[in-house]
């Protein structure tokens, strides 16, 4: 090889390594985190995307622009904040897209999505045929229960007994039938018509039964069971249609002593079915509610009834609403 | 081609030089929102107002009376579990008197938040995925928003309880004993005493502070106070004051404050001022300035035991102050 072609050999060694050790130009890193990723149209989400980062110029130079929901089209124009609050007005979900580009236009993408409520679409009535009255239902995680507290029966004044005479008996609210809306106040060998068995149709209409433990679980195991808004998730307008409200609840002995407790309008509380061990054997046996406060709902046994004075007379018991499940095919 | 050149030289100046610079820019008015939540407090106040730019020198009458306010802002304080929410609070729009200052004849808008039986859950205890969302929404503005976590409130174990006899003469000082869990602490002494002049008795409390962590320090060394300091600073903060006939000594006051970062970044940052004045103080909202804390403030009293007691009317740091020992 002559000299001129090792100078050129030279050359060109030297500029090859001059050109490959330029640095290759590497896409920004994309990504966000949303809060929260469900609410309703009043809900303001965040975005937070400042981890994201363009690995040549960390902190400087990267735009971001969004898709809000999902359909390719960027709502937004190239900003550089990496902060971003907006609500959604339109209910279901909505995949949000977020574009990080760089100055050399490389770009990456980062996706979330979130969930807006709707009402429940699920929603329907029914006519209890026993009496003509008319109550709504809803189905909640495949289950349809009524979103209205039973009303069928007789009230009684506070200072008579049920009984099983053949009639179905219940209390009014504080002992007023202004509050008759409210639904009955019924104790629980009236909710079961007098034979405990679990899911058994006790005083619902037909084809429809006093829930079980499990079967109140799995319907409310679609939201949390502590630490939320129980009227945000429950209540009237609701994501779920179940049409909460606090209504109270009562427990009462019957005269002389006439011990009496309503409880206030902070919490409320539905029968379930499951059979108490021992039934009528043991008085001081439990059965199982369902309770709701402000932001928890628990399960609560409650005394089946209670011998406060070793009397018969004197036999506290609870009376509670009464939300009645369909029977599944 | 030399005219050329010569022609796009000229041209390539004059468009460079262009000098179009606004020293005032007249930008839309930037909300600007204070807010400090304390599980402590019987209410929670969102202060809200926005930047304007006046154009003459500044008088007191030439503000316009709505520039600074939002009448028709809505705010909110939500408290969310994670993603579930917990709940959700609008607050209602007052007026305040305004503090002797710049803007003394100016309205003072604020928004508060009453503790009550509906409204208290945004004020209890804190759990690990609690989250407190400011949102204020502003007709023709983006929404401003900001979060925080709730702040724990310091424990004081000792005192162990309030009246308890309290000396600050045995060899390590006294020693408060406290479990903090915020960001930044600080602890502080007071002393009530009432002032009796001539005609009337006034109840004061004089406070200073005795520590303070200097940046995140969960359980920090709890801070003591020897007798003489506790006696050279009470000689220092109680006013002297010539119209008191005497003063009686009821309580020591211990305090706790606490701050989250957000308390602590934006202090640490307004006490540097930026040499070009060109950047904006720390501001932990979205679509605004201003800033969105929490604090807590824990407190326990003792009482003086007798030769503590003797020494405040009679040490050579507190005879001036004229407190007497019954």
């Amino acid at each position: 090889m002559s000299h001129f072609s090792y100078r050129n050999l030279f050359i060109l060694t030297i500029m090859g390594l001059l050109f490959s050790c330029e640095a290759e130009n590497l896409p920004p890193v994309a990504c966000f985190s949303l809060s929260p990723d469900q609410g309703d149209s009043l809900t303001v989400f965040y975005f937070d995307a400042r981890e994201s980062y363009d690995p040549e110029t960390p902190g400087f130079g990267m735009r971001l622009r969004w898709d809000w929901n999902g359909d390719s089209i960027w709502d937004t124009d190239y900003i550089k904040e990496k902060e971003y609050v907006r609500r959604f007005k339109t209910g279901s979900w909505h995949q949000v897209i977020m574009e990080a580009t760089d100055q050399d236009g490389l770009v990456s993408l980062y996706s979330d999505s979130l969930l807006i409520f709707e009402g429940n679409g699920f929603v329907d009535s029914i006519i209890d045929p026993r009496d003509g009255q008319v109550y709504s239902i809803a189905r909640i995680n495949y289950q349809w229960v009524m979103t209205e507290n039973l009303r069928f029966g007789t009230a009684l004044d506070i200072s008579v007994q049920p009984e099983n005479n053949g009639i179905t008996e219940f209390y009014n609210y504080q002992n007023n039938p202004e509050y008759a809306h409210y639904g009955g106040l019924y104790n629980w060998d009236e909710t079961m018509n007098y034979k405990a068995e679990e899911g058994n149709q006790g005083i619902c209409p037909p084809g429809w039964h006093v829930p079980k433990l499990t079967e109140w679980k799995d319907m409310l195991g679609i939201f949390p069971s502590k630490g939320a808004d129980m009227n945000y998730y429950w209540g009237k307008e609701s994501p779920s249609g179940f049409n909460l409200e606090l209504l109270g609840f009562m427990y009462y002995t019957l005269p002389p002593d006439s011990l009496l407790s309503w409880y206030p309008k902070n919490t409320v509380a539905w029968w379930c079915s499951d059979e108490p061990a021992d039934y009528l054997q043991d008085p001081d046996d439990f059965v199982y509610s369902i309770r709701f406060f402000m932001s928890r709902w628990e399960m609560r046994r409650m005394i089946y009834r209670f011998d406060y004075f070793w009397d018969e007379r004197s036999l506290l018991k609870f009376a509670c609403y009464l939300r009645c499940f369909k029977d599944m095919d | 081609m030399k005219s050329y050149l010569l022609l796009f030289s000229f041209l390539g100046l004059f468009i460079s030089c262009e000098t179009d610079f606004d020293p005032i820019y007249r930008s839309a008015p930037i909300p600007v929102c204070y807010a400090f939540l304390d599980a402590e407090d019987s209410i929670a106040r969102v202060r809200l107002s926005k930047t304007f730019i006046l154009e003459d020198a500044f008088k007191q009458d030439n503000i316009p009376s709505d520039s600074l306010e939002f009448p028709d802002a809505r705010v909110w304080l939500e408290r969310w579990n994670g993603d579930y929410l917990y709940l959700r609070a609008e607050l209602m729009q007052s007026y305040q008197a305004r503090e002797p200052g710049l803007f003394p004849s100016s309205p003072n808008p604020i928004f508060i938040l009453p503790k009550d039986e509906n409204t208290a859950r945004i004020f209890d205890p804190p759990n690990q995925k609690d989250l407190i969302k400011l949102i204020i929404d502003i007709p023709g503005y983006p929404l401003v928003y900001s979060q925080l976590s709730p702040l724990r409130p310091a424990s004081i174990s000792f005192p162990r309880k309030n009246g308890e006899r309290i000396t600050f003469y045995s060899i390590e000082g006294f020693m408060p004993k406290c479990k903090v869990y915020s960001y930044y602490q600080e602890g502080w002494i007071g002393i009530e005493y009432t002032d009796h002049y001539a005609d009337s008795d006034i109840l004061r409390t004089a406070w200073w502070r005795e520590y303070h962590s200097d940046s995140s320090m969960f359980n920090p060394p709890p801070f003591k106070v020897t007798s003489e300091e506790f006696l050279m600073k009470a000689g220092i903060f109680i006013p002297d004051d010539d119209a008191v006939r005497y003063r009686t000594f009821h309580k020591v006051w211990i305090k706790i404050f606490g701050a989250d970062r957000n308390y602590y970044e934006y202090n640490l940052r307004a006490q540097v001022s930026p040499i070009d004045q060109s950047g904006l103080p720390y501001s932990n909202l979205v679509n605004a300035i201003g800033l969105f804390a929490a604090t807590s403030s824990t407190k326990k009293w003792g009482v003086l035991n007798y030769f503590m007691k003797d020494s405040l009317c009679y040490s050579q740091y507190t005879r001036h102050l004229k407190f007497t020992p019954w």
